[in-house]
């Protein structure tokens, strides 16, 4: 499996989260509805984060499984690699919504160009700033 | 016979259940009962909250303040700790990044809560996510 994929018809990507020498590979919807990069809490665990990386708690408000929902969730700034890109401090925001999948939104898809050709089943995030 | 009661706060935590459930877990709530001395037949409880930024949750605090929020800080993200406001902005990494200076330089210790200032709270939205 190559680094971008489509799950369901979702435009997948493998993206790392890193903190320090740890980095955590993980697989994200390209959600350009979400404005701000979600990512199952299990896998910032695995970062080793702990409270006092977080920098502010958040209610976060959206449809899990069919259903509405407004639930209180983690904040932190952190390193995301995205292929040959790495975005310093970016919002990572934790949430479970039932899967190992996170969504990447548009804190870090604002600096790429994104291309997805669903017929073709490919994804492409092309760097804007180099 | 009725007697004036003044509940002490140190007993307020045996009282939970005269607290609604918006009320649980706020930290300082007085419940005072008062009774009419002429007529012992009225009796009411009137509750007064005091609400204090030691040990309060920020989001509560949040929720308590927000018609004050309101007045000056319209759908802006309004950052709390502690009862009080640390941070202000249009975005939330905007306000992130402030709130890591601020931490960076000793300023502040502690979780903050960061709440839109509106008819809803919410920090994100995400109205796409079905999985």
């Amino acid at each position: 499996m190559s680094d971008y994929s489509f799950k369901n018809n979702y435009p997948i990507l493998k993206i790392s989260i890193v903190k320090e020498k740890l980095s955590v590979p993980v697989w994200v919807i390209i959600d350009t509805g979400s404005p701000y990069t979600i990512i199952p809490n299990e896998m910032l665990n695995k970062l080793g984060l702990g409270n006092e990386d977080i920098i502010t708690k958040i209610t976060i408000h959206g449809v899990v499984h069919k259903e509405e929902c407004a639930v209180e969730a983690p904040a932190y700034l952190l390193q995301i690699r995205i292929s040959e890109k790495s975005l310093e401090k970016t919002l990572v925001v934790g949430y479970d919504f039932g899967s190992r999948f996170g969504l990447l939104g548009h804190n870090a898809l604002v600096n790429f160009q994104l291309f997805v050709d669903w017929r073709q089943k490919m994804v492409k995030l092309r760097s804007l700033t180099g | 016979m009725v007697e004036e009661i003044l509940i002490e706060e140190k007993s307020l935590k045996e009282m939970k259940h005269l607290q609604s459930p918006e009320q649980e877990g706020r930290n300082k709530v007085l419940f005072y009962e008062h009774h009419d001395r002429q007529n012992l037949r009225e009796l009411y409880i009137m509750r007064e909250q005091i609400t204090i930024g030691e040990n309060m949750n920020d989001m509560e605090w949040f929720k308590e303040h927000l018609p004050q929020l309101r007045e000056k800080y319209e759908s802006k993200l309004v950052a709390v700790l502690d009862g009080e406001i640390i941070a202000v902005g249009d975005d939330l990494e905007e306000v992130a990044r402030i709130i890591e200076r601020k931490k960076r330089d000793g300023e502040i210790k502690g979780i903050p809560y960061t709440g839109r200032v509106g008819d809803d709270i919410a920090a994100v939205h995400i109205p796409s996510v079905y999985v």
